[in-house]
């Protein structure tokens, strides 16, 4: 038999501001995020023994394989191991899973994980996903992502019975949320009656449910369990990691109604079987559940367990997801608040380790966090990756 | 590092037809699973290999994620990368999953999909778009450029000739299924980028092919043990790299070998598998991988030297299909090597990005009988 995978934990991130337009091309700001990242633990670039690279598709960046021309920016151009993750929005949360398993499988000792996105070089992004559909039956109807999210906020709301009051709740914690991150591109004071007057995109989805168009990066540093108890003192492991993922094709999905996410369900579920969570609405003490639309962060808020299927208008309602609630959730401000470049929105994940490590600044949440977690979301609606943060159980 | 089993290999062509590539690598997933002895249910996770841009349509792993590994799984991931990472991505996730059945597929469709129009734009945008990609801009052949000046540099440096190159790559289009281009042929095909003409450049075909990957083989079976895998990329920006060599496999194949245990790759290899789609990859992935000497690839190619090279003429016989043909030929390998009584040491490489940037190697251990 083969020997069993190995403890990973996570030694640093990297973090630098989102903005509707950086002046950094990706090369740039994958340096910068990489810079941040080594520094952390005092990690030079030579100390790296394996790169991942996530971003969501080439085409927002403009060049095929867009990563090859990051590869120097990450830790130089010393021919190191690089891969390149791409499942769409999820990538932001499958490519630290890629990271994971390059430690866990002893191929490496330290891995530096980078999720970027250059949106702004593309000049519709709404144009590029319509490309996203199967191009005979699908695409030819100008389905675009927010058009995509109507029709399956609408299934979820019928379903659960869940209003669109509720839905704006979630925009307001989170830009609500996101003045106090440093790194946001909209953290603002709005009410539930600005959401609601904000213009339909897709009804029930309207401006302010839905997340900004950014530019960005993320890294995070993942490392053997020998490393990180050299780096630090106060480990932080990969406690879980899950993935799950539905058919491309409507009319092939297990749930044939998409007011519920099975294969989110999925992904939690085997992370929380790693994990070895029972019950997450009391073990996991707080979370970063993918929001590019407030009834994102209410279906994924659901998966992972932290309330009852159905009960995540409740959940924010009573304040419990608020940052000092009893389990918050995106006290970053989330894809809403911070800005969606969409691989980069690892910052899910890295925010989780900066709450847990106590260095959330001014987005600390006022309960003590030992265990986080966190989502990705992406395909064509058919990807979820989880992703378990926490000390030692 | 630990072993990780082959336990099914699969290949599947268009034949003739006109097959999506959701339908193509259905069926050469459905092959390794044959050949495994198992059924879908079987396999846990998955990995692809697939470029957006030659597909045509952003996330394109997400159409075959239904074939290659099933529904309500963790079958998402996608290496925008050649099909060799992919593997060496699969077998990161076997060993970090002991037991698990992690199905490693590509496909592609070159002869239907797209028009070459396309596939030279597509081309052109791999090239950064400030200072390179203006210079390049309606090339009949942007890719080829890149090695072309690879090929310019290396013959310049080692003296190789014309014909050198040209004899090599009618070889190989001749062996296997490949329909032979004469040396003269070649050699009086138009320039694409010189010294590189039309008939160097391997003709494009469609594939699929797959493989499982488990520490713990179901059954026991086995095709082949990997042994060492590496893979490397170097910046992409033309200016910055040494194209008399392939810096990219040279750094996967040190990998590699070091964890293969491989210190005399001369004395041990038996067979080597590598890119050949312009024919100076192959001559620069050889001496990479330490089975040539600086300079010395044609001479070590001459027929009747110790190591197979390409005995069936990989790409150039078998045909171009980015992503997708290094699996197919490390398939076609296994189902040689498989026929034969003993033990053989398999090498097989693959390149991708900007002029052959990122490279991957995977070093096989065929076992003795199993077919």
């Amino acid at each position: 038999m083969s020997e069993a995978p190995r403890r990973v934990g996570v030694v640093s991130v990297g973090m630098m501001p989102f903005s509707r337009v950086l002046p950094e091309d990706t090369a740039e700001m994958v340096y910068r995020v990489s810079k941040d990242a080594l520094e952390g633990p005092g990690l030079r670039p030579d100390d790296v023994d394996a790169v991942v690279l996530g971003s969501a598709v080439d085409p927002f960046n403009g060049v095929n394989e867009s990563d090859k021309y990051a590869v120097a920016a990450a830790t130089g151009n010393g021919g190191k191991p690089v891969f390149r993750n791409a499942t769409s929005g999820s990538t932001a949360v499958s490519t630290p899973s890629f990271a994971y398993e390059l430690v866990a499988s002893g191929l490496a000792e330290i891995v530096l994980c980078v999720c970027y996105e250059k949106m702004s070089d593309n000049e519709n992004s709404q144009k590029v996903f319509n490309y996203v559909y199967d191009p005979a039956f699908v695409r030819p109807v100008g389905l675009n992502v927010p058009i995509q999210c109507g029709l399956e906020a609408r299934a979820y709301l019928h379903r659960y019975g869940i209003t669109e009051e509720e839905m704006a709740l979630v925009s307001v914690k989170n830009l609500g949320n996101a003045r106090a991150n440093p790194y946001a591109q909209r953290g603002r004071e709005i009410t539930v009656d600005d959401v609601l007057a904000s213009q339909y995109i897709s009804w029930p989805v309207k401006v302010f449910d839905t997340s900004p168009v950014s530019d960005g990066a993320r890294a995070a540093i993942f490392a053997s369990e020998r490393v990180t108890r050299e780096l630090d003192d106060d480990p932080i492991w990969v406690r879980g990691i899950g993935r799950g993922a539905d058919s491309y094709w409507y009319m092939g999905r297990r749930n044939k109604d998409l007011g519920r996410l099975d294969y989110a369900y999925l992904g939690a579920q085997l992370a929380y079987e790693m994990a070895g969570i029972k019950d997450p609405a009391k073990e996991v003490h707080y979370a970063e559940p993918y929001d590019p639309f407030t009834y994102k962060e209410m279906q994924h808020t659901e998966a992972l367990g932290l309330c009852e299927e159905g009960g995540a208008g409740r959940f924010v309602r009573e304040g419990h997801a608020d940052r000092d609630g009893d389990l918050p959730t995106n006290a970053s401000g989330g894809l809403l608040g911070e800005g969606n470049p969409i691989g980069a929105g690892m910052s899910r994940f890295n925010w989780c380790w900066l709450q847990i490590k106590g260095r959330a600044g001014d987005c600390q949440v006022e309960r003590d966090v030992d265990t986080a977690a966190c989502t990705g979301w992406g395909g064509m609606y058919q990807y979820n990756a989880t992703v378990v943060l926490g000390r030692d159980a | 590092m630990p072993e990780v089993e082959i336990v099914g290999a699969g290949l599947a062509g268009a034949d003739g037809g006109r097959p999506s590539h959701a339908e193509l690598l259905y069926r050469a997933t459905r092959a390794a699973l044959d050949d495994a002895g198992l059924e879908r249910d079987s396999i846990t996770t998955a990995v692809t290999a697939s470029y957006d841009y030659v597909e045509g349509r952003p996330l394109s792993n997400q159409f075959t994620l239904d074939s290659i590994g099933g529904t309500m799984k963790p079958c998402d991931l996608r290496v925008g990368d050649d099909g060799m990472h992919a593997i060496a991505a699969g077998v990161s996730a076997a060993l970090a999953d002991p037991g698990a059945v992690v199905a490693v597929g590509a496909v592609q469709l070159r002869s239907g999909d797209h028009s070459e129009e396309t596939y030279q734009r597509v081309q052109e945008l791999s090239y950064e778009p400030v200072w390179q990609r203006p210079i390049l801009a309606g090339a009949r052949n942007p890719e080829a450029l890149a090695f072309g000046m690879r090929a310019q540099q290396y013959m310049a440096l080692h003296g190789t000739s014309e014909d050198d190159l040209a004899n090599l790559v009618s070889r190989r289009s001749s062996a296997g299924n490949g329909s032979r281009r004469s040396v003269e042929e070649i050699l009086e095909s138009p320039v694409i980028a010189g010294p590189l003409r039309e008939l160097h450049v391997a003709p494009p075909t469609d594939v699929a092919a797959t493989v499982l990957l488990s520490t713990d083989p179901p059954g026991g079976r086995s095709r082949g043990t990997i042994r060492g895998i590496g893979w490397s990329a170097v910046d992409a920006m033309l200016p910055t790299r040494d194209l008399a060599v392939d810096e990219a496999t040279a750094h996967a194949a040190r990998d590699a070998y070091a964890r293969a245990g491989i210190e005399d790759p001369v004395e041990q290899v038996d067979r080597a598998e590598l890119y050949n789609v312009y024919g100076i990859d192959e001559l620069q992935a050889l001496e990479a991988l330490g089975l040539a000497s600086a300079g010395g690839a044609i001479e070590a190619l001459r027929p009747d030297q110790g190591i197979a090279v390409n005995p069936d003429g990989a790409t150039q016989s078998h045909g171009w299909a980015p992503g997708a043909a290094s699996i197919a030929a490390t398939v076609r390998a296994l189902d040689e090597l498989g026929q034969e009584p003993g033990p053989s040491l398999l090498v097989t490489q693959g390149w991708t990005g900007c002029g052959g940037c990122s490279a991957a190697v995977a070093v096989i251990e065929t076992n003795r009988g199993t077919r």
